[in-house]
């Protein structure tokens, strides 16, 4: 009869597999360890963005995620919470001291306004045309730019109408602004063309307003007085009131700030070899601050980047060497996935909120903070 | 060491087997020929896929775009194709009971076209160098969109940095084009009809995963209003009463979207659910016994649209034909699916 083989494992075997398992246990915990805790190769400080407490954030994409906090893929009209609330070619954005998001919804000519909860409101608006009056039968055209002030009123980059608006209880009004043209002065006597960007300085206590078509950042006070500017070299749509104002000018490659011009800007790619010229912030839309850097949405990358001292970082999108990929996919900040962006802001702690307007939604990025 | 037994008869055995084989394998490769259902009969060879398929009269029309070589329009009937114009491309075609409009790429640039169903007298009603988009006839004119130039050679997020998309109209008779108004969409579209002073309008952006949204234009007060809109490139269908059909990715499926949903605008003016879990990629046809969806599954299938929440109805087709259209009371089928660019073309009545 054939003898069975001896099953049982010898005791020093057996010791030996459990010491090696629990080896192994202890590199993958380990090693995850520094994967979570890692922090990303440069950081962004407080301040700045929606004037939140400061916060220091931990930028590798590992370390962020992504979701998706108002809107869904299809566009439309609605408000709610979270999915159920609907937007069509969602652009500018802007955070109040409370926490609420205020969104230009350019297609649906409206204003909407997103608690920090996630439910979505109608603010102003009610179809494309030009009209003051009540929040809700007043008209926009193709808003683009939204600001708002520490009293909450809300400012607007009415773009198809070439104005300034401002919403504040309940009522729409025209700051400055008339029919399309380059001209200082106050009211309607001002002359805007295509303004796509606003932002608000808490410390001028004036509106700059990116007057795209005209190639012109402006200035513009709250009484609607416009006066003064500057010249881009191209079409500006991003503007950034902070200590200085910066400007995104996307069919230049240009970010600039006061009198220092950055222009395609490298992205690090982490030494992976890739052509060069793919790899530039070649069309920035939008940006907002960091105490020392800005996030920046760039049109073509579907990313979402931290710039700072003249290089890009990659903090969420699907833009690395060999490629970039558009679509909708929320994860962490290397496996998401956007659409095209535009508005960008920061609410000074842990949130990056953009309007990713080809899919129709507000996401946020989530950074762990310390 | 072991002897090796010769069996006499092996090669015998060897060469029935593969007789045997040979003869199974034969039958089984003819016999879908003989199975084929004799009550098909025959239009012809297509040479390229057909697409944007009308159905007048009981003569089949439509686009063949082939991978090389030129585009052509062409009218099919039982025993019949013949070729009604050539161009570089043939972006989009229409017809109604006596004229047929197309939008083609010349050498001279684009241009909208106009001829009788029998392909004579055919006229440009447009020519420029933009495309024009998505052409349909109705009310004695011809309608198509055209893409107004955008502020800035960039493409940028904001739509009011983007193109527009604009109706033109022009009498099948020929005439000065009319521009109407603007729609805020910056890619493609087309004209879906015009039904009691309202034109309905469908535009795709494609930014993935893509989006389509459908618009009403009142042609008096020149109100534009955005009636649904929906996640992917899909289409959509205004019957000769008015009521619109469009489709969405499936209520109960996730990404990526295996199924469809279809809605129709209902007499008040709201979205009311139909059929849903139809296999997407596929189009939806009005005939005489009502909407029905070919889809694009390999082999395709065709479906009766009905009622919210019960299963679409699978309209039977002879064994080995795959539907490729249906319009009035026929049914368009393509001998071989494997052959999608070049089917041999039947037809059947519907089932």
């Amino acid at each position: 009869m054939k003898k069975r083989p001896n099953q049982q494992v010898s005791p020093k075997i057996a010791a030996g597999l459990i010491i090696v398992t629990l080896i192994i246990i202890q590199v993958v915990w380990w090693k995850g360890l520094i994967v979570r805790e890692k922090p990303g190769p440069m950081r962004g400080g407080g301040g700045g963005g929606g004037g939140g407490p400061a916060a220091v954030l931990l930028l590798g994409n590992e370390a962020i995620r992504v979701e998706t906090f108002a809107g869904a893929t299809e566009p439309g009209d609605s408000d709610g919470a979270g999915y159920k609330a609907r937007f069509d070619s969602p652009t500018g954005l802007a955070l109040d001291s409370q926490g609420n998001l205020y969104v230009a919804d350019s297609r649906n000519h409206k204003i909407k306004r997103i608690t920090p909860q996630g439910k979505t409101t109608t603010l102003a608006g009610s179809g494309i045309g030009y009209a003051d009056g009540s929040a809700q039968t007043a008209k926009f055209n193709l808003p683009s730019g939204v600001a708002v002030t520490p009293d909450g009123t809300v400012f607007v980059a009415d773009s198809g109408n070439n104005r300034i608006r401002k919403i504040k209880d309940g009522q729409v009004t025209t700051l400055a602004g008339s029919t399309a043209g380059l001209m200082d002065g106050v009211g309607e006597k001002a002359q805007f063309r295509t303004p796509c960007g606003i932002s608000y300085s808490p410390t001028t206590k004036l509106l700059y307003v990116s007057d795209t078509m005209n190639r012109q950042v402006r200035t513009l006070d709250l009484t609607g007085k416009v006066s003064g500017g500057w010249q881009t070299t191209t079409h500006p749509t991003g503007v950034l009131a902070g200590s200085q104002i910066v400007t995104a000018v996307p069919d230049s490659g240009l970010i600039v700030q006061g009198g220092t011009t950055l222009s395609n800007i490298p992205i690090d790619t982490q030494g992976k070899e890739t052509k060069q010229s793919d790899f530039l912030i070649s069309h920035p839309v939008a940006l907002c601050s960091a105490t020392d850097g800005w996030f920046v949405t760039d049109s073509v990358h579907h990313a979402v980047f931290f710039v700072k001292s003249g290089k890009a970082e990659v903090v969420a999108g699907q833009c690395k060497a060999g490629g970039v990929v558009d679509g909708w996919h929320d994860g962490k900040g290397n496996h998401c996935t956007f659409g095209s962006l535009s508005g960008v802001v920061w609410d000074g702690k842990s949130r990056v909120y953009v309007s990713d307007t080809s899919n129709n939604m507000i996401r946020f990025l989530e950074f762990k903070s310390q | 060491m072991n002897s090796v037994r010769r069996n006499p008869s092996g090669k015998v055995n060897a060469l029935v087997l593969v007789a045997v084989v040979g003869v199974i394998g034969a039958t089984l490769l003819l016999t879908p020929r003989f199975c084929k259902d004799p009550t098909t009969l025959p239009i012809g060879q297509a040479q390229g896929e057909p697409q944007s398929i009308h159905c007048i009269g009981g003569v089949w029309y439509w686009i063949e775009q082939p991978k090389q070589g030129k585009a052509r329009l062409v009218r099919g009937v039982v025993g019949n194709i013949r070729e009604l114009a050539t161009a570089e491309a043939i972006t989009s075609m229409d017809a109604d009971s006596t004229n047929i409009v197309w939008t083609e790429r010349s050498q001279q640039g684009w241009s909208v076209q106009v001829a009788n169903l029998d392909g004579s007298g055919s006229n440009d009603l447009w020519s420029g160098k933009e495309e024009p988009l998505g052409a349909k006839i109705a009310q004695g004119r011809a309608y198509w969109l055209q893409k107004t130039p955008a502020p800035l050679k960039t493409d940028l997020p904001f739509p009011a940095l983007q193109p527009t998309l604009q109706v033109v109209s022009a009498p099948l008779s020929g005439g000065t084009p009319e521009l109407g108004v603007t729609v805020p969409e910056a890619e493609t579209g087309r004209v879906l009809g015009l039904h009691d002073n309202t034109l309905y309008l469908l535009a795709h952006r494609k930014t993935r995963p893509g989006s389509t949204t459908l618009y009403r234009i009142d042609t008096q007060t020149k109100a534009v209003e955005r009636v649904a809109g929906t996640s992917q490139n899909l289409s959509a269908l205004l019957t000769k009463e008015g009521i619109l059909y469009w489709m969405t990715p499936s209520k109960e499926t996730i990404s990526p979207q295996p199924a469809v949903h279809v809605y129709r605008l209902n007499k008040e003016g709201k979205p009311e659910s139909l059929s849903d879990w139809l296999p997407i990629g596929g189009q939806i046809y009005e005939t005489n016994r009502g909407i029905v969806y070919v889809d694009r599954d390999y082999p395709t299938n065709m479906w009766a649209v009905g009622a919210e929440d019960a299963f679409p109805e699978l309209i039977p087709t002879p064994k080995d034909y795959n539907p490729v259209a249906v319009g009035e009371g026929l049914v368009l089928l393509g001998t071989n699916a494997s052959q999608r660019a070049k089917p041999a073309l039947r037809q059947i009545p519907l089932p």
